[in-house]
């Protein structure tokens, strides 16, 4: 199957929309045989009358997109019951042959912001449930559920991004076609090729860059994206369909690894001690080489807890290795921090694995921000270990986390994202959010700890840590119970 | 049965979405020495057994007990020898309801899942067990 994905053409006045860019685009669509013609939002500028009327002549002169969802500017000034007039409904699915389609209106009127609210969720859960058995799977929305680089701060973003990729990911969507950042970007996740448009014919491009458009090839066993820019340059990536279940020659183990995060160490009813003490003896049974604390030691930033928790972390036999969350730093914790667990990007070493964590937090901010200068730099400094294993651990989350309202907890998390990607950073730990998490993102693991002894936990599984199992050819994370030890397999990856 | 599963998984709650899609195996030649070291170090209740990278039976620490250690046969006997070489399998576009059905009617607690013939995960009665313990443990952790 031949897809041509376009997005965010912006039709308005000549302030704003490029007329030669829709043309020439249309011009090279026109030139080929393709079996789908999406696009997935901001048709207009404005959601206004004029420029539904606008974009609608553009389309009869050529051909209408076979899917058309609505983007944050459609849903302007009312502009949803236009879009509703004049391309139909927002929301629904399309089957033929053996390929599902689901296009979701994922804005919100009049703000950047995105939602799926709870009725439009149910229906792409009913619809991927009861098409499950298809062999193409795609999902079509405007805001991009992943955060894109080269587009300043991560906002506007899909507020229950992290349910909506859970979803996708746990139905084996193959395809999910994005736009809204005018930025053109491609992932492989898990099993999920993930898509975003640049701006096809809008004046507001990023970096001087211009305006492009997508074609998807899609076949049995792979995938091809290419990023078509109307410079006549491209970008290609390919991606292998099949996925491996089972897994038995893993090789020798390299390390062992135990991730946590929000101990929260108080002298409140909010921080459960017994989970933690249960966790630590298992912990120092468990031949671990290292412990990795992705922040959240202590409830607030204040000596008394500093003080519990310089107590109860000296009975760990592992190395420690902490990274500070926001609550951490707040009050005199900016202090006490350094004093008490040492450094706020902390480094190890060990057979071949290089560990960096970096502060991402502020204090008195739950948003976290790394900055242009220190990301640069941190990356550089992965640059002289290219032949060895490398993990980043930080506290705030890189990719949305289900069931917690993303609001770009991470400012630069585009751009963080962007490069753990590029540098094929082996590994990378998180530990926002209570919410245990593990995927693979291009060639990069990425696992998130529940809280290990919080009593604000998500998990119906309770309170638990990660383990971290590093094999010569696999990476295997089991998240562990705090109370009961019990496992569960969160993933195994190869190691590329 | 389903009466005590949670709400979030009552009715037609599909496998897919519960369904671990990634599985533990080892070759049917490797002995159930390694068998029980390799469930020892991932902490978990049964393997695959493998062929030439295909499927060809399924075993079980209860079949290392009753078929090993009972008998008192050797660390070294082959995987091959114990293992259960009838798969029982689950087709992963069916339900949770489904999947416990079939699991009651064949008196076992793991099931494997199979898409488009191919063994894709494992569902083991246990899971079930552990997905509303929070509510246990928070009774045992007031404090």
């Amino acid at each position: 199957m031949k897809i041509f994905h376009i997005s965010d053409s912006h039709v308005s006045s000549p302030s704003h929309f490029n007329i030669d860019s829709f043309e020439k685009a249309y011009h090279e669509y026109e030139n080929d045989v393709y079996d789908l013609l999406i696009h997935s939002g901001d048709i207009t500028q404005g959601g206004q009358k004029e420029e539904y009327q606008k974009a609608s002549e553009l389309f009869d002169k050529h051909v209408w997109p076979d899917v058309l969802v609505p983007g944050n500017h459609d849903k302007r000034s009312g502009g949803l019951s236009l879009f509703e007039k004049y391309i139909g409904d927002p929301n629904g699915v399309k089957i033929f042959d053996d390929t599902l389609i689901v296009r979701v209106d994922s804005g919100v009127p009049d703000k950047n912001d995105g939602r799926v609210g709870m009725v439009t969720f149910n229906m792409v859960k009913n619809n991927l449930k009861k098409y499950q058995n298809k062999d193409l799977k795609i999902l079509i929305l405007h805001h991009h559920l992943v955060p894109i680089p080269m587009t300043g701060r991560e906002r506007n973003v899909l507020t229950n991004a992290g349910d909506l990729l859970e979803l996708v990911l746990g139905f084996d969507v193959d395809l999910v076609l994005m736009g809204h950042k005018h930025y053109p970007n491609v992932y492989k996740i898990e099993n999920t090729v993930f898509v975003n448009a640049g701006t096809v014919s809008d004046k507001k491009t990023r970096h001087g860059d211009v305006n492009s458009y997508n074609t998807i090839t899609v076949e049995k066993e792979k995938i091809d994206v290419k990023i078509k820019r109307l410079d006549d340059t491209e970008t290609f990536h390919s991606f292998p369909r099949k996925e491996k279940h089972i897994y038995h020659n893993f090789g020798a183990k390299h390390a062992r690894i135990v991730q946590m995060s929000n101990s929260y160490i108080s002298q409140s009813s909010k921080f459960q001690k017994t989970h933690f003490e249960k966790a630590r003896s298992k912990i120092n049974n468990t031949d671990s080489d290292l412990i990795i604390h992705c922040g959240g030691i202590v409830e607030e930033g204040i000596k008394k807890n500093y003080d519990s928790a310089r107590k109860l972390f000296s009975r760990f036999d592992p190395p420690l290795l902490f990274t500070p969350a926001g609550r951490d730093i707040n009050y005199l914790g900016y202090r006490l921090f350094p004093h008490y667990f040492g450094d706020f990007d902390q480094e190890y070493e060990t057979d071949g694995i290089i560990f960096k964590g970096i502060s991402s937090s502020q204090y008195d901010s739950k948003t976290g921000f790394i900055g242009e200068t220190e990301r640069k730099q941190l990356f550089e400094s992965f640059q002289d270990y290219e032949d060895k294993f490398t993990c980043l651990f930080l506290h705030h989350n890189v990719i949305p986390i289900p069931h917690a309202r993303e609001k770009g907890l991470l400012e630069d998390s585009g751009d963080l994202l962007h490069d753990i990607v590029k540098h094929n950073i082996d590994l990378v730990l998180t530990g926002t959010s209570s919410h245990p998490y593990a995927l693979k993102i291009n060639n990069t693991v990425i696992v998130n700890a529940n809280s290990l002894s919080s009593v604000y936990t998500r998990s119906f599984f309770g309170n638990s840590y990660n383990l971290i199992d590093i094999f010569e050819k696999n990476i295997v994370v089991t998240e562990i119970n705090s109370l009961w030890g019990n496992k569960k397999i969160l993933g195994i990856w190869e190691r590329e | 049965m389903t009466q005590n599963l949670p709400d979030f998984l009552q009715g037609e709650f599909p496998l897919r979405e519960f369904v671990t899609k990634k599985l533990i195996g080892i070759q049917s030649s490797s002995t159930v020495q390694e068998a029980a070291q390799k469930m020892t170090d991932f902490n978990i209740s049964s393997l695959v057994a493998l062929k030439n990278d295909e499927v060809v039976g399924f075993m079980t620490e209860s079949d290392l007990k009753k078929k090993v250690v009972a008998l008192g046969k050797s660390s070294d006997t082959p995987v091959s020898e114990i293992m259960n070489d009838k798969l029982i399998k689950i087709n992963i576009n069916l339900t949770i309801k489904e999947a416990m059905q079939e699991m009651v009617d064949n008196d076992i607690k793991h099931l494997l899942v199979e898409e488009n013939d191919e063994i894709i995960g494992i569902l083991t009665f246990t899971d079930f067990l552990t997905i509303e313990q929070q509510k246990l443990e928070t009774f045992i952790a007031r404090e």
